[in-house]
């Protein structure tokens, strides 16, 4: 391996690590500001990678419409799972273990649903942008160059609302302290809903970003939800520096192992990192030592 | 004015108020003092939403808060400021004053309201940047009634405030607290006991297993020798 190999596997493995970071983000937002183990998660990167089939395919709109318009459709989905299926279960005994149960139930839905309305076979989105472009000895194309981008600015978007908007604040609030949300006349159902909104943006989001790249399939955002749990277990569950520091860790193990031994032995390896991470940190890289 | 009526409220089948009356008026500082785990913190969580009540009235200036949530509660004026000061960890002081401004009554003052706070609290202003998980007991508590005042409050039900200050801090906690008092907040302020409390309060209320058993004006009941007793904790 040269040095100019190891420069374009770490490049590689950045901008992978920022997508995968999104999606992680999304699923330890969600389990941080509400407590759900969100297993339905998956099916939301998949059906955020059909909605901009739809629209880039079927309509010919072009990338920036596409995320302009299923964008907020993402966002409803994610507040309709909230309001409809969260927060019935909510108010009931038994709240954490029936909430997985529905998640699965949603999981099965969608995925079904994707499976009646775009068929079993796989579908695959036009590259962001087309062409490559050289500096010094590096060939870079421009289809990476727009995702790591595009996953700049929806990181640097997030990061904004987390720490500078008020209802950004109130997110963390409610994860940190739900009393003392509520004492300072936060609405906890409010919030929930904005959290799921903005995850499921997020996870749709990455599923568009990667959609060029890997084929979109009926059962393809499973892995990605295991990815996420990795991402997030490795990372600390709850802390989102922690969540950034294994995305860039694990993509650029992913690049590595891909290009040393093929895609196929990715999750392998992943699950390989974070046992080992978690023998030396068995709450990640990042997470508190006490519990919530 | 904040008047309480006949209210009762249940934890499961346990009952913590018991047909509770309590009025609070316009300026007032009103002091609820009895043993731990008599009912003190249920009540001042109820009056401001965080706990249900089962029956009875809460009545702030006409409006009925029974049944309200926390979120048109604090939006009125009525807050609470917790013993267990609930601020958020990660977050910095001037974070957590922020988050206190939340409600939409209190952000067009928010700059004004928070130059008070550092005004009142200079030490806030020093710890600005600091994570609220950093600070010492008294300037957490400092922390936690100013976010209190970021609130913009009307009504301040404030929850043993000096539990686990030196005698130093609390002297100089209560002196705050009457400074708010002095701005035209009302105030429902709860403690075990407190001779200075006492001093400072125009209304006494002595609390017993969810009911109230004495109530009275400061003047009147540091007369009497036996519950002045009661109040300061000698008896």
């Amino acid at each position: 391996m040269s040095l100019n190999d190891l420069i374009e596997i770490l490049i590689s493995g950045i901008t992978i690590g920022l997508v995968y970071f999104l999606i992680a983000v999304g699923f330890s937002l969600i389990y941080g500001v509400s407590r759900v183990l969100h297993l339905s998660y998956g099916s939301f990167f998949t059906w955020g990678a059909y909605l901009a089939w739809i629209f880039a395919v079927k309509l010919n709109f072009n990338y920036f419409w596409v995320f302009v318009l299923v964008c907020p459709i993402l966002y409803i989905m994610g507040m309709a799972l909230e309001r409809f299926v969260v927060r019935p279960l909510r108010k009931r005994d038994n709240f954490d273990f029936n909430v997985l149960l529905a998640g699965l139930g949603v999981a099965l839905f969608l995925d079904y649903a994707a499976q009646a309305f775009f068929g079993a076979r796989t579908k695959s989105l036009p590259s962001l942008l087309d062409g490559t472009i050289q500096i010094h000895d590096f060939v870079f194309s421009y289809q990476q160059l727009t995702m790591l981008a595009a996953a700049v600015v929806i990181a640097f978007a997030l990061w904004f609302f987390l720490e500078k908007t008020r209802q950004g604040l109130a997110l963390g609030a409610v994860a940190q302290d739900p009393v003392g949300a509520r004492i300072v006349g936060v609405s906890l159902n409010k919030v929930y809903l904005l959290t799921f909104g903005i995850s499921t943006i997020l996870a749709g989001s990455a599923g568009i970003l990667l959609a060029p790249r890997f084929f979109i399939s009926p059962l393809g955002g499973w892995k990605f939800l295991i990815k996420a749990l990795i991402i997030v277990v490795a990372g600390g569950l709850g802390s989102i520096r922690g969540t950034l520091y294994s995305a860039f860790l694990l993509g650029i193990l992913e690049a590595l192992v891909g290009w040393l031994f093929g895609l196929l032995w990715v999750m392998p390896f992943w699950f390989l990192a974070l046992l080992l991470i978690l023998l030396i940190k068995p709450h990640g890289l990042l997470g508190s030592t006490a519990d919530h | 004015m904040l008047d309480v009526s006949n209210l009762n409220t249940f934890y499961g089948q346990f009952q913590a108020l018991h047909d509770l009356s309590l009025t609070v008026e316009d300026g007032q500082m009103v002091a609820l003092f009895g043993p731990n785990g008599h009912g003190k913190s249920t009540l001042l969580k109820t009056i401001c939403g965080l706990i249900e009540a089962s029956s009875g009235s809460i009545k702030w200036n006409n409006t009925e808060l029974a049944g309200l949530s926390s979120e048109k509660i604090v939006q009125m004026g009525v807050i609470y400021i917790a013993e267990d000061r609930h601020l958020f960890p990660e977050m910095t002081v001037m974070q957590n004053l922020k988050m206190g401004a939340f409600n939409l009554s209190a952000r067009s003052s928010e700059a004004e309201t928070l130059a008070y706070v550092l005004d009142i609290f200079p030490k806030l202003k020093i710890l600005r940047n600091k994570p609220a998980s950093t600070l010492s007991g008294g300037e957490a508590r400092m922390l936690a009634i100013g976010r209190g005042i970021m609130s913009k409050p009307k009504f301040l039900a404030i929850d043993e405030p000096s539990i686990g200050l030196s005698p130093k801090l609390r002297e100089e906690v209560f002196l705050k607290i009457n400074e708010i008092r002095q701005s035209g907040v009302s105030i429902l302020l709860v403690e075990q006991s407190s001779e200075e409390v006492a001093e400072m309060a125009d209304y006494l209320y002595l609390m017993e297993d969810g009911h109230i058993v004495f109530k009275g004006h400061t003047n009147d009941a540091l007369k009497d020798e036996n519950i002045k007793k009661i109040f300061l904790g000698t008896g």
